[in-house]
């Protein structure tokens, strides 16, 4: 495995945004549902680099995403928000309080758990910050639930993929 | 200063974690058209919000201006309103025959200007005066009843005794029913009693019982409305009843009241005089 660098970690992001540009949102499952991959980009960047870097990075990809989807600045948001929050979400997946961040040190139950944590988050503030109707707040709940499985399943299939659990 | 800078070197993670966030709501709020109308609405709402505050102060402030204004609007109204009265013109009535010697009495309408009742004699002017035929001695009466003796009279107003005049007045009146006459005084104590007094004790009363003018002083017609019998008792010292009578005219809503001109009053004065000169004669 190469050492990642500021270069590769644009590679990754173009790779990302294309694949969910091209790929994923011509996907529509049950009719309206599009499974939502990129974030992966922010659940799996390697801890202890610079955090500086690390949420500019996550910010610019949820600003190619909007860009290509003309949807403003709601996926920035919401990567931006996960990404400074993902410390966060790892304590709470996990029993530990130590400092020590590494997916290998993790159960696989409290693995996914933190993928769905993160996706779910994701997905809530992109749907409600999109819809943006109090009086539709059942109905954008049951989407985000419904996107945030499916998602999952394929955040689930690109970490078998790539082996990132053993990995990072 | 230096706490700010601390704050944010120790936060500076967070600091530009906002930044972005920050940068992320514009371009949501710039882009979409549902947030961008969302914020259009809220804003509008927040500016109506403080405007109205400001413009209640404003207006507050500029009440003193306000008020000077309507109190110059209300005096132009006024003087649109009120200033012309005196110069219309009066309407004579009932003045069918008065050459024929047929018809006695001729009436002037006229208006209240000032009135009075609280007091021990009372008066009131009116807005007819020497100009429309309105001389002293004249009786005047309201739409509902007697309303006083005119005492003196200028070129267009006239000064008229109220019948609430405690040593005055002095008015013949009688009851309806039974024809009896007595002198209608006032006492000075409630505005809507006046008393009759010299009636004989055998008559009898019932209270309810009209009082009208009885027509012998040559001030009133005969059958004008007075009142009506209140109560009565007994008066200990002359031994005739004493007729309380509640007025059919209030006395301190008049507004409207016609002066009553005696087209023979000269001749029943002249008849008079000869009465007295008798009377002088025999003492």
């Amino acid at each position: 495995m190469i050492s990642r660098t500021l270069f590769t970690d644009l590679l990754i992001m173009i790779f990302l945004v294309a694949l969910q540009i091209f790929v994923l949102n011509r996907i529509t499952l049950f009719g309206k549902y599009t499974p939502v991959l990129y974030p992966v980009f922010v659940m799996f960047y390697p801890f202890f680099r610079n955090k500086y870097q690390f949420l500019a990075l996550s910010f610019l990809i949820g600003l190619a995403i909007d860009t290509f989807l003309h949807s403003g600045g709601i996926n920035a948001f919401a990567t931006t928000l996960i990404a400074y929050y993902r410390t966060l979400i790892f304590r709470s997946s996990t029993d530990t309080s130590t400092d020590f961040f590494s997916f290998q040190s993790l159960q696989w139950s409290q693995f996914l758990l933190f993928l769905f944590s993160s996706i779910f988050l994701h997905q809530l503030f992109v749907q409600y910050i999109e819809f943006f109707k109090f009086s539709r707040i059942f109905e954008i709940l049951l989407n985000v639930l419904v996107t945030s499985v499916i998602s999952f399943i394929f955040i689930i299939v690109y970490a078998l993929i790539f082996k990132i659990k053993q990995k990072v | 200063m230096g706490f700010l800078l601390r704050l944010f070197s120790k936060n500076a993670l967070f600091v530009f974690f906002i930044f972005l966030q920050i940068i992320a709501l514009v371009l949501i709020f710039s882009k979409n058209a549902m947030q961008r109308s969302w914020l259009a609405g809220q804003t509008a709402a927040f500016n109506s919000w403080v405007s109205g505050y400001i413009d209640e102060g404003v207006s507050y402030l500029k009440l003193k201006q306000i008020n000077e204004d309507l109190v110059a609007q209300n005096k132009a109204l006024m003087t649109q309103l009120y200033g012309k009265e005196g110069v219309k013109n009066p309407v004579f009535r009932k003045v069918h025959d008065t050459l024929g010697g047929g018809q006695i009495y001729t009436f002037v309408d006229g208006e209240i200007v000032f009135n009075s009742i609280n007091r021990r004699n009372n008066y009131f002017t009116i807005n007819r005066g020497k100009r429309d035929g309105v001389f002293p001695q004249m009786g005047v009466m309201a739409p509902k009843g007697i309303a006083g003796i005119v005492i003196n009279s200028t070129d267009s107003y006239a000064l008229v005794q109220s019948v609430l005049s405690v040593n005055k007045i002095r008015i013949n009146a009688a009851l309806k029913n039974s024809g009896y006459f007595g002198t209608l005084t006032w006492r000075g104590d409630n505005s809507r009693v006046m008393h009759l007094a010299d009636v004989p004790k055998y008559v009898s009363i019932k209270v309810g019982d009209t009082v009208v003018t009885d027509g012998k002083s040559a001030i009133f017609p005969k059958g004008v409305m007075i009142g009506t019998v209140a109560g009565y008792t007994v008066d200990n010292k002359t031994g005739f009843w004493d007729i309380s009578v509640e007025l059919s005219e209030k006395m301190g809503a008049l507004s409207k009241v016609y002066v009553v001109k005696n087209l023979k009053k000269a001749e029943v004065q002249k008849i008079s005089d000869t009465l007295q000169a008798v009377i002088k004669k025999e003492e």
